[in-house]
């Protein structure tokens, strides 16, 4: 297996956009990676599409905006693990040399309002148990019981996010929230408010991936992918949706499991990263998440909060980029949104948000029911 | 049908939400919720599968669960969801059953403010609503104890 670099990356900012299609906001994502990468599209051998809500043939209406070359175009749908997936799959084709050259694009134009899912039969809509923020305040209200996190933390985690969000230009919540504006803002599934979750919206990311060994011909500053790993359930409480409890609960998580994949892929531990880009659907998951990807001891995630620890400036910076909480969650794109933030800070060029000395980041993704995808990327 | 409509509580039939879940009892007993044990290895699923997710064999036999647990979690919804026409702000729960799995259900005849992780609870019926033919619609819940 061939090492395998990222050259270029690009991004629609996150948002609403009523008068953008998916394909315009994929094509752009993609055009900026190609111009970071210095690639012109006929240099793209394959071309892998995470998308899940944009239809029948995404990928290629897609990429018919930005050119017809014949290439072999894969679609993915793995909900908000989607974009991981299109990423791991081009990665692979390289490493196991099959192209030189790939193109790794998620973007997506969430409907609004609750989504209705095929997943949920009429008993279970009919009975109010059809709806997702439900799994993430379940999960919540156990995680306080089970370890004494505290709504405080969880407002904490807020605070710090929607700061961070202010120096992201690509967010789509790019204002500071006070302690007090979140814990009054509306209940939504006890304990969490409006302003502890993330809102689904639009965007589109892409990553332009080529051998290590040729690399340096496009980029000076190119990004290891150090390890791209997928996981799916192995227990039915790996399944959220309501799949969670509907049987024995046991750890650990799918979460546990793929991180522990990509730790010994890439041949770290989790004290060697730099920062951290995790799936904040909601500010318990943060937290949640902090614990399973070995950031901390189990129990420890509030701790984190209280002690400054996630902060810019800490010993394990999380959602530096403002995280879902207020990029936003177009699921497609969400995974490359990560890609981008993290090569940009390894580049040095994250701005206002940077990282000092950043060397290793890991994106971390969950895709309702089940899938889970970790990436370790390393200068 | 006319008497289906128009008639006493009594008339009017139950029927359950769906019959894979729970079906109505005889008069004079009780109902309960239907699992699926797996006959190889013994893991318990509600609602019921013909598959075992722990080690795949396809021999699973019908158990009753128990009808009293414990809240493993819960939360309290405040907006309606597509196919929900109850009341708003409602409550849901895991339930946590002496078998050792965790069920969801929805939670009732309970003071929101005084739920908590932990607490006793046990099965009940509740009619949701009305079907096309006049029958009361029942969901299975659980309530404090």
């Amino acid at each position: 297996m061939r090492e395998v670099c990222i050259i270029g990356v690009g991004i629609h900012k996150f948002g609403r956009f009523p008068d953008k299609t998916f394909m315009d906001l994929g094509a752009k994502a993609t055009l900026d990676a190609l111009k970071d990468a210095n690639i012109r599209w006929e240099q793209i051998q394959a071309a892998y599409c995470g998308s899940v809500y944009s239809g029948s043939g995404a990928g290629s209406n897609m990429l018919a905006e930005v050119g017809l070359t014949g290439i072999p175009i894969m679609g993915v749908e793995a909900a908000c693990a989607a974009g991981g997936i299109a990423l791991k799959l081009g990665y692979q084709a390289i490493a196991h040399g099959e192209y030189e050259i790939v193109l790794a694009v998620g973007f997506e134009k969430m409907p609004r309002g609750f989504i209705v899912s095929p997943r949920f039969q009429d008993w279970e809509r009919q009975m109010g148990l059809g709806v997702n923020p439900i799994w993430m305040a379940l999960a919540a209200r156990r995680h306080m019981a089970e370890y004494g996190t505290t709504i405080d933390q969880l407002v904490k985690v807020s605070v710090k996010s929607h700061k961070n969000g202010e120096l992201n230009p690509n967010a789509m919540y790019r204002k500071a929230l006070s302690y007090d504006e979140i814990i009054n803002s509306p209940m939504v599934c006890d304990p969490l408010r409006l302003f502890m979750l993330c809102a689904p919206n639009e965007g589109a990311a892409a990553a332009v991936l080529c051998s290590k060994d040729k690399a340096k011909q496009y980029t000076s500053k190119p990004v290891t992918i150090a390890a791209c790993e997928l996981r799916s359930a192995l227990h039915v409480s790996d399944r959220n949706l309501g799949v969670h409890y509907a049987g024995k609960v046991r750890k650990p998580s799918v979460i546990a499991r793929v991180a522990q994949a990509a730790y010994e892929a890439a041949g770290i531990g989790p004290q060697d990263l730099s920062l951290v880009e995790l799936q904040d659907t909601d500010v318990a998951s943060e937290i949640i998440y902090s614990e399973e990807l070995g950031l901390c001891e189990e129990g420890e995630g509030g701790r984190l909060i209280d002690e400054g620890e996630t902060e810019i400036n800490g010993r394990i910076p999380i959602n530096v980029s403002g995280g879902l909480i207020c990029k936003g969650e177009p699921v497609g794109a969400s995974a490359l949104g990560q890609i981008h933030e993290i090569v940009l800070q390894l580049r040095g060029e994250a701005g206002g948000k940077q990282v000092n000395s950043a060397k290793t980041g890991l994106s971390h993704v969950y895709g309702g029911g089940g899938y889970s995808c970790v990436t370790i990327l390393k200068r | 049908m006319e008497n289906m409509r128009n008639g006493s509580d009594s008339n009017r039939r139950q029927v359950s939400i769906n019959e894979k879940l729970f079906k109505l009892p005889p008069p004079g007993m009780e109902p309960y919720l239907a699992g699926a044990k797996c006959k190889s290895c013994g893991e318990l699923f509600f609602p019921k599968r013909t598959r075992c997710t722990n080690c795949s064999a396809e021999e699973m036999e019908e158990v009753a669960l128990s009808k009293k647990g414990k809240i493993y979690t819960y939360t309290i919804v405040h907006n309606a969801t597509p196919g929900y026409t109850g009341p708003v702000p409602y409550a849901v729960g895991a339930i946590e059953l002496p078998e050792g799995i965790v069920i969801l259900s929805p939670l009732t005849q309970c003071d929101f403010d005084k739920l908590e992780v932990g607490m006793f609870v046990e099965l009940v019926l509740e009619k949701l609503h009305e079907d096309e033919n006049g029958n009361d619609v029942m969901s299975y819940k659980f309530r404090p104890c």
